[in-house]
């Protein structure tokens, strides 16, 4: 995969330089912002906020006092707030192949949102190269390939996430099968944010299953990033998010499975 | 057809109203460079007794039929020695002038060409000529002259991003452009990521782009025609000339194939980037390539008195291929068949033949798989057009074409083991059909006219396979069509007029309306051209794109023609423009309808023009005042929001100083307003990472552009056989870092705060060139 730091070297010949500049923005109204999970291997979770002014340090301004419950198999599960703007239960059990609903309210209005648990898709194996960088001799890079097979019969979404020893170091790296429906899939990762790699480094792949309406979201979001460059074309006008929320809240509601590997760097 | 018959018809007709006088003769033939042979375009003849002109047309031809009698008939063209030639009209006569280029030591010479007042008297409005030779000394971006980037420098057009050979018209966007080379369309006018143009200047005789108000014969896109004319080739002597710059070298070598009958042109250009790749001294970059070529030629024959022949072509692509594991090229073909036939002194027909494709591929391999990705467009063109002079006052155009269309929108091959499975989007095929008839009529020596209808057919046929799609773009119908069956069909009448009224020998006023209609669209991730642009018919959901344009304009010259100033006004409205949905997914997607929302828009403005034609300093002044703006229903609610191509205010300056016979040099400044540009109003955290929060599409502005560019040539050698020159330029001189892009990110050092960073593409870029003729 050095290809494409060759790719971006020919590119950055032509880019000039960064610099940081002061720019005036407006301040949008504080929207509500929900954010909330559900997997066999965790409890519900859901955490409610409101968005802040681009230029305020820190992070979303929580809600408390929202009534939050789960809908399943024609249950209710009620979240408990835990901490301010989180909300918990640990009482279900969630099972792939199923609909969940969730429902929001706060300050009278309501916000709901369902999705659907899918299949697991399982991890078969990892690998990976670890070489040295074609412009830093003292600069390792690590191209690492998760191994799966992708089901013929159904549309698949997923989503990964690496840790290198613990710490997350990929960006928002999804998977669909429009073009690859059936095959044994060798997904590949180059690129983490100048991660410096070593030999003995512990590397955790997890492979987050979601639906459709997440992966949109995801996929959408992925470009609305705070750190998403937007290359040398000149942009398409950027946008937020599709969201599967009602009611106009930012952020998603995802029900998801999920696999686990591990591999330690010689 | 049976409009066509109508217009032969109504050509009759005319014949009857306008009936000519028994004693009526005809002058006609060709104009030449008395050097070259080459054919001048819009040459003027005037007949200085009755006051009455014609031009010559794209081949050179000119005809004017007046009374019977002796008159002084005096043929100019800017840059050419006047001719006056004594005529004894008694019977039509067949007259081929040879016009003397103005020599270069005669420059102390101001030449007062009384026909150099074209823009003030012709009815055509939004109009510019380019030809090459003009713009040599306007500095440019790696010293790599370029018609298209020239262009920019005036009114009312605009660059489609810093550095690029894209151009965006009175708020149009870049694919609004029909940019044709020898009458055949070029899809992808660009090159190395658009910052450099497919046009070879050293290949180019002339270059006219027209902002909307088109004659009839030209159609097809909304917002501008770019009609690029290559050169024939001198027909006289073997030329070689050339250049060798920093990033290209280019030969061109022309000459007779038999003197005064028929000539060829070849004209070739390589970049050679890659040449210095073995210096990084790593195998995988030896093992790779990065350049482009373009090859030009044409070759004309006389075939009698009546009859010439023209074949002419272009290729070019751009190849990039990484150590034999990643290979990306891209490129255009064309070919041009053209036969003149003068059927009479007064009609005038050409006939032409027209190929042209555009495609890319991208492989990916290695010793166990391969993974190819292509995609393109095809045409296939015959066009039959007809002039025909039937006085000094009228002049009739006539024709029509067909073009059959086949649209690639993309493939996947592959072969060993991949993630990809092999996959074709079907052909998308049309059939388009064009008549158009116009009428340029001098109603008085101060009035005149320009009128004209176009009628456009456009059939998408099958074979195909046609979706239909719910709200949420899920699959309601599908609906399989035969090879040839017609799946949707539109049909529009464009109307085209113009007006031109002489207030005095200096000035005049005009007007123009025309309706344009567009129906192969590009779809583009990006607000420029890209290699993988994909090109789209309409069908039953995306319709075609219809502009309506008047426009009004004020021309007058001073100091005898030495400075040609003009003031147009336009208004210009569109719909049925072409967005993607938010999160659209377009690469090899068989449902792409499906990702495209649909709405309109319109611009109006103010375009200053202040020319100096002659002397030692030329140059020009151009200032558009405008506004663009947007309405889609599924984008901001339905709100009206500015394109991004609105720019409130826009200058260009040009200046060139011929100093001496060795040094010229020359300079140009570009301002314009900051482009539209969405911008963050809050953010909120998601999974741990900061999301920006939009509230209204292109609700900010970027920062104010502008720039400075310089040149200086110094001849070795200049006269009118041979010249060897080096040319030094320097783009941005003052190195402003104007915004290419502006992100808002978080601080790397701290997450929990954000940053605007701006990002500015070039500083200063020197070059330097060295060019030669022989």
């Amino acid at each position: 995969m050095k290809k494409i730091y060759v790719i971006l070297f020919v590119v950055s010949f032509f880019l000039g330089c960064e610099e940081i500049i002061e720019v005036d923005l407006n301040s949008a109204d504080p929207q509500i912002v929900i954010e909330a999970k559900v997997s066999p291997r965790h409890p519900i979770t859901a955490k409610i906020s409101t968005s802040t002014d681009f230029y305020n340090p820190g992070s979303n301004n929580p809600i408390s006092g929202a009534k939050v419950n789960l809908f399943a198999n024609n249950l209710t599960y009620e979240l408990e707030e835990v901490n301010p703007g989180e909300y918990i239960n640990k009482n279900l059990t969630a099972l792939p192949e199923t609909q969940y609903t969730i429902e929001v309210n706060y300050n009278n209005q309501n916000y709901t949102a369902s999705s659907f648990m899918p299949k697991t898709i399982l991890i078969d194996s990892l690998s990976y190269k670890l070489e040295d960088s074609p412009f830093n001799k003292n600069r390792k890079f690590l191209e690492l390939h998760v191994h799966f097979k992708d089901d013929p019969d159904r549309n698949e979404y997923a989503r990964f996430l690496v840790y290198r020893n613990e710490k997350q170091v990929n960006n928002i790296s999804l998977y669909d099968d429009r073009l690859t429906n059936g095959n044994e899939i060798d997904f590949f990762f180059f690129n983490f944010n100048d991660e410096e790699f070593q030999r003995g480094d512990t590397i955790d792949v997890v492979l987050m299953t979601v639906d459709e309406p997440v992966f949109t979201y995801l996929k959408t979001m992925r470009r609305a990033l705070a750190n998403s460059s937007r290359g040398p074309f000149g942009p398409q006008a950027p946008a937020n998010p599709i969201s599967n929320w009602s009611n106009g809240a930012f952020g998603y509601f995802s029900a998801y499975t999920w696999d686990f590997d591990s591999i330690i760097l010689e | 057809m049976r409009i066509f018959f109508s217009l032969f018809f109504i050509l009759f007709l005319t014949n009857l109203i306008f009936a000519q006088p028994e004693n009526s003769k005809t002058l006609s033939g060709f104009i030449y460079d008395a050097n070259t042979g080459e054919t001048l375009i819009g040459a003027n003849v005037f007949v200085k007794e009755l006051s009455a002109g014609a031009a010559s047309n794209e081949y050179g031809f000119y005809s004017i039929t007046i009374s019977n009698g002796n008159y002084n008939v005096e043929f100019s063209f800017v840059g050419y020695e006047k001719k006056t030639i004594p005529v004894n009209l008694s019977t039509s006569l067949k007259l081929d002038v040879h016009l003397d280029p103005i020599s270069l030591n005669m420059e102390e010479v101001v030449v007062t060409d009384k026909k150099a007042d074209e823009n003030v008297k012709s009815t055509e409005m939004g109009t510019s000529e380019i030809v090459p030779k003009e713009i040599d000394n306007v500095p440019v971006i790696f010293g790599e002259k370029d018609i298209l980037k020239t262009i920019q420098l005036l009114p009312g057009i605009s660059s489609a991003g810093e550095g690029n050979s894209g151009f965006i018209v009175r708020g149009g966007s870049a694919d609004q452009n029909l940019i044709i080379l020898d009458e055949a369309p070029v899809y992808n006018a660009s090159h190395l990521l658009g910052f450099f143009s497919v046009f070879n200047s050293d290949a180019i005789k002339s270059a006219k782009i027209i902002k909307g108000i088109s004659e009839p014969e030209y159609g097809g896109r909304l917002s501008s025609v770019l009609d690029i004319s290559m050169k024939d080739g001198s027909s006289k002597n073997y030329t070689a000339y050339g250049g060798v710059g920093l990033i290209s070298s280019r030969l061109t070598v022309e000459g007779p194939i038999v003197e005064n009958e028929g000539s060829f042109i070849f004209a070739g250009r390589r970049t050679y980037a890659d040449l210095f790749f073995p210096l990084f001294g790593e195998e995988q970059i030896e093992n790779s390539t990065l350049y482009f070529y373009d090859f030009n030629g044409k070759l004309n024959y006389k075939l009698g008195e009546h009859d010439r022949i023209f074949l002419s072509g272009y290729m070019g692509r751009d190849v990039f291929n990484f150590n034999k594991e990643f290979g990306f090229d891209w490129g255009n073909t064309t070919a041009t068949f053209r036969w003149n036939h003068i059927f009479s002194e007064k009609l005038f027909s050409n006939t032409s033949l027209i190929y042209s494709d555009y495609n890319y591929d991208i492989v990916i391999e290695d010793a166990e798989q391969s993974t190819k990705v292509s995609s393109g467009i095809q045409d296939f063109n015959i066009e039959q057009d007809f002039q025909y002079y039937f006085n000094s006052s009228n002049t009739f155009k006539f024709g029509v074409n067909g073009v059959h269309h086949t649209f690639l929108p993309g493939e996947i091959t592959v072969t060993g083991n991949t993630n990809f499975n092999s996959k074709k989007i079907d052909n998308r095929y049309s059939l388009e059909a064009n008549v158009y008839a116009g009428h340029e009529w001098k109603l008085s020596e101060l009035f005149k006219i320009n009128y004209g209808l176009r009628f456009s057919s456009f059939n998408l046929i099958g074979s195909a396979e046609v979706y239909t799609f719910d709200e949420d773009g899920f699959i309601l119908n599908t609906e399989y069509f035969d090879s040839g069956e017609l799946i949707k069909s539109y049909n529009n009448f464009e109307p085209r007029f113009s007006a031109n009224y002489l207030l005095d020998e200096t000035s005049s006023v005009k007007f123009g309306y025309a309706r344009n209609t567009q129906n192969i669209h590009m779809l583009s991730p990006s607000s420029t051209s890209t290699p993988t642009d994909i090109w789209q018919p309409s069908t039953s959901i995306v319709k075609p794109e219809i502009s309506d344009l008047v426009s009004f304009g004020y021309f007058k010259n001073f100091s005898n023609n030495e400075y040609q100033t003009s003031i147009e006004l336009y208004y210009k409205d569109m719909k049925n423009l072409i967005e993607f949905k938010n999160g659209a997914d377009i690469f090899l997607n068989e449902y792409i309808e499906s990702q495209l929302v649909f709405g309109d828009g319109w611009s109006y403005g103010m375009e200053l023009f202040v020319e100096k034609k002659l002397g030692k300093f030329t140059g020009w002044l151009s200032y558009t005042l405008s506004s663009t703006q947007r309405k889609f229903a599924d984008i901001d609610d339905g709100r009206t929001f500015p394109a991004r191509q609105d720019r409130t205010h826009d200058i260009s300056l040009v200046g060139i100083y011929n100093l001496n016979e060795n040094w010229s040099f020359s300079a140009n400044w570009v301002y314009y307003t900051g482009l539209a540009a969405t911008f963050p109003s809050g953010k909120y955290i998601i999974d741990g990472q900061t999301v920006n929060l939009y509230t209204e599409r292109n609700g900010y502005r970027m920062p104010d552009y502008h720039r400075l560019d310089i040149g200086a040539t110094y001849y070795f050698k200049r006269t009118d056989e041979s010249e060897m020159s080096l040319t030094f330029s320097a783009y941005n001189v003052y190195a402003r870092e104007n915004a290419y892009t502006i992100n808002f990110e978080e601080d790397p050092d701290d997450p929990q705060k954000t940053q605007a960073v701006k990002l500015a593409l070039f500083s200063i870029v020197p070059s330097i060139t060295f060019n030669f003729r022989f």
